[in-house]
């Protein structure tokens, strides 16, 4: 390969040919702001904010190639000028009452202007209220977007949904969707990619902590919450905590301060999945049914599945979520163990994921007339609500989850990450078949965040299961045209429809594009996870969660049974 | 209904050369074919199938060129010259003519779905600026008295 050398900011730097001035600096340690720029999504140097001079011309470092010798000035008087008059024309067209903006303290525009010393402009205007909502999961306000098209090309590129457009061209040019179509309509899988890949407050989540905050002032409401594995690995970033910090204890005592009468651990439900899909999967194996059987966990997988690939709904896993399985118990069993009406419960589940608002109100997941959970909030809006009660979280004293329903596993932890739930079932597939407590609990060759793995595990001697896993919906589309061909070898596959896995969903922390060029966020809070896993000595294995042996002796009576039937499985609508 | 937008699609993409790049030619074939100057969202969904784009593709393509529209347009698209050639020796007025004889604002259809008024980047017609387009004709030195014939004419089918 070969190499070119130039100068940026006095700095020598060498760097493959064909590299840009942008990528060239960042390797040096020089920072040139960026805006529209996302890396290998959108580099089309639309925003012009990374302006710099090469050569002593004026050229946008996000898109300029490298050459031999080039002499590359970042912080030039006319650089800073320029940038100044760029983000004054950006603001122009964007509403900047940033004090009532979801994305203050947080927004890349924001920060930009001060970093680059905007303190007055001639071009402010006022805008009337523009906020609507285009889906049960997202809302947006086009008059903060700043056309930087970021949005529409981690959905095209990235997600593979390609339901967002921009509608036009020059000055009358906007974000929108297919044939301006309000979402619901369109094969929106609710991932919300759009909107942690937002630099501004254009796009949010549905705000439901309203909603939150009635149910836990109605005294005649049991209000209970569960948390998603991957909400402990982030909801520190929004109290200034080093991302990748696991905050379990901390987010415990927080949402009982909240006033939350039970605080739950989806984790348990975790478990709950594997003695249910494990079930499945061997009854699939040894009866001959439909094969490779594929994970059903990601309500956006779900969604994208019924959209793009109606062929292969027998091949779903017939297991509701975690989060909806939790719901189901909670108010069956646990309604029954504590002595409360099943309906003066409301379940509030905290999840990393915007499709889980969308999943909560599938009709076909509801038992006896009753939804398994009624509001979903974000871990956004969760840091949102503390935030609002004034909880100093990062000085919170470590607590436990309730008994019971918050005893779980270090392989529900992992669910989390990409790789997890494969790793988990394998866990406990791997001692149901060989009757023994296996030592080596752990599956390296499913981890890490290549977007598409195989894997080939000897679960008994003699027997090997074929494994694939796959997250993001390009690499979903990749491994499921192999699927749809019938030349997929694989007993087992697990899919996550967000890159990374939940601990990279739509509704986590928001990272901006500069912190994520020197961290790789997906591999901290991954470590979070299995720094988890390894702290849960005692049990690692899904099967072993005494609480969950409990559930089936005294309930359930046996995994895939009748009563599992009715609480914890369901079934697919084709969407075409 | 679902076949025949099928084999339309299929017909337009086989002549054009199934490939993503024969997006714009085939686009402009289906909206000639539409009847109504557009291409609709089923044909979009289709076309998006078919050359293996993303929706959102499609309809960006759709909603860039003046050429294309997401919107069903008249039996006569009218198309006035906003170059710079048109704009020196009478647009303004051109287009006046125009709203008032028709009745309609830029990017209004009139209710019978017979014109529809649109303005265009520069047709090439600078040498008999101003200059107008209907369908795929071009019209040019144009006077009131001229507007008003094309616009009968046309009334009377």
């Amino acid at each position: 390969m070969s190499v070119v050398t130039l100068t940026i900011d006095n700095q020598q730097v060498t760097v493959p040919a064909g590299t840009t001035v942008l990528e060239a600096a960042r390797k040096a340690g020089v920072n040139i702001p960026t805006l529209c720029y996302l890396k290998g999504i959108n580099e089309v140097g639309s925003c012009r904010i990374c302006v710099v001079e090469a050569n002593k011309s004026i050229q946008t470092a996000c898109v300029h190639p490298v050459s031999e010798g080039m002499v590359v000035r970042t912080n030039t008087k006319r650089v800073r000028e320029l940038r100044k008059g760029i983000f004054e024309l950006i603001i122009a067209n964007h509403n900047a009452d940033c004090t009532i903006c979801a994305r203050n303290l947080n927004c890349e525009l924001q920060r930009l202007g001060k970093e680059l010393g905007v303190e007055t402009t001639p071009y402010l205007k006022s805008y009337p209220e523009e906020e609507e909502i285009v889906s049960p999961t997202i809302v947006r306000d086009n008059s903060r977007c700043i056309n930087c098209g970021r949005c529409v090309r981690v959905c095209d590129k990235v997600q593979e949904a390609g339901v967002l457009a921009f509608n036009g061209r020059s000055d009358k040019m906007f974000v929108s969707t297919f044939y301006d179509a309000p979402l619901e309509e369109l094969s929106c899988i609710n991932c919300g990619q759009c909107i942690v890949n937002c630099p501004v407050g254009a796009l949010k989540e549905k705000d439901q902590t309203a909603e939150v905050w009635a149910v836990l002032n109605d005294p005649a409401k049991y209000v209970i919450v569960q948390t998603a594995p991957a909400v402990r690995a982030a909801l520190g970033e929004e109290f200034g905590m080093p991302i990748g910090t696991p905050v379990t204890g901390k987010m415990a005592a927080a949402l009982r301060r909240l006033g939350f009468k039970k605080v739950f651990d989806t984790d348990f439900a975790a478990d709950v999945t594997i003695m249910e899909e494990g079930t499945e999967l061997l009854g699939r194996v040894e009866k001959g049914g439909v094969l490779p059987m594929i994970t059903s966990c990601s309500p956006g997988w779900i969604k994208f599945c019924e959209h793009n690939y109606p062929d292969l709904l027998d091949n779903l896993s017939t297991c509701k979520s975690p989060q909806n399985m939790m719901g189901a118990l909670l108010k069956s069993h646990y309604a029954e163990m504590a002595g409360i009406n099943p309906d003066d419960i409301v379940v509030v589940s905290v999840m990393p994921c915007t499709a889980k608002k969308f999943e909560v109100g599938r009709e076909e997941l509801e038992v006896d007339g009753r939804r398994d959970v009624d509001i979903s909030i974000t871990t956004r809006e969760l840091a949102k609500m503390i935030k609002q009660a004034d909880i100093d979280f990062t000085k919170l004293p470590d607590e436990k989850f309730d008994e019971f329903y918050g005893d779980s596993t270090g392989a529900a932890v992992i669910f989390g990450v990409t790789g997890g739930v494969m790793e988990a079932a394998l866990r406990t597939l791997a001692d149901i078949l060989s009757g023994k407590d296996l030592q080596n609990v752990e599956y390296h060759d499913v981890r890490g965040l290549e977007g598409v793995r195989e894997a080939e595990i000897e679960v008994k001697e003699g027997l090997k299961l074929k494994v694939a896993l796959a997250h993001g919906g390009s690499n979903i589309k990749k491994l499921m045209d192999q699927v749809r061909s019938g030349k997929a070898p694989y007993h087992f596959i697990e899919v996550m429809a967000c890159p990374g896995g939940c601990i990279m969903g739509g509704g986590q922390p928001i990272v901006s594009d500069q912190v994520r060029s020197e961290i790789d966020v997906a591999v901290e809070r991954a470590k979070a996870l299995y720094s988890e896993d390894e702290k849960a000595a005692e049990y690692r294995k899904s099967h072993q969660n005494p609480s969950v042996k409990r559930l089936y002796d005294e309930y359930l009576k046996e995994p895939n049974g009748h009563l599992s039937h009715k609480l914890l499985h369901t079934h697919y609508q084709k969407r075409g | 209904m679902e076949g025949v937008v099928q084999n339309l699609v299929a017909e337009a993409c086989a002549k054009h050369g199934n490939d993503s790049s024969a997006l714009l030619p085939v686009l402009l074939e289906l909206q000639e074919r539409s009847g109504k100057h557009y291409v609709s969202r089923e044909i979009a969904e289709e076309v998006a199938r078919a050359l293996e784009v993303t929706p959102g593709q499609v309809f960006e393509v759709v909603t860039y060129f003046a050429a294309l529209s997401d919107k069903p347009r008249g039996k006569y698209l009218i198309q006035i010259c906003e170059s710079t050639a048109c704009s020196v020796v009478g647009y303004n007025a051109l287009l006046d003519w125009f709203k008032e004889e028709l009745g309609l604002e830029v990017g209004q259809t009139d209710a019978d779905g017979l014109f529809t008024l649109a303005t265009t980047h520069c047709i090439g017609a600078c040498d008999v600026a101003p200059a107008v387009r209907i369908n795929n004709e071009v019209f040019g030195n144009l006077t009131r008295e001229k507007v008003r014939e094309l616009i009968s004419e046309r009334r009377a089918g």
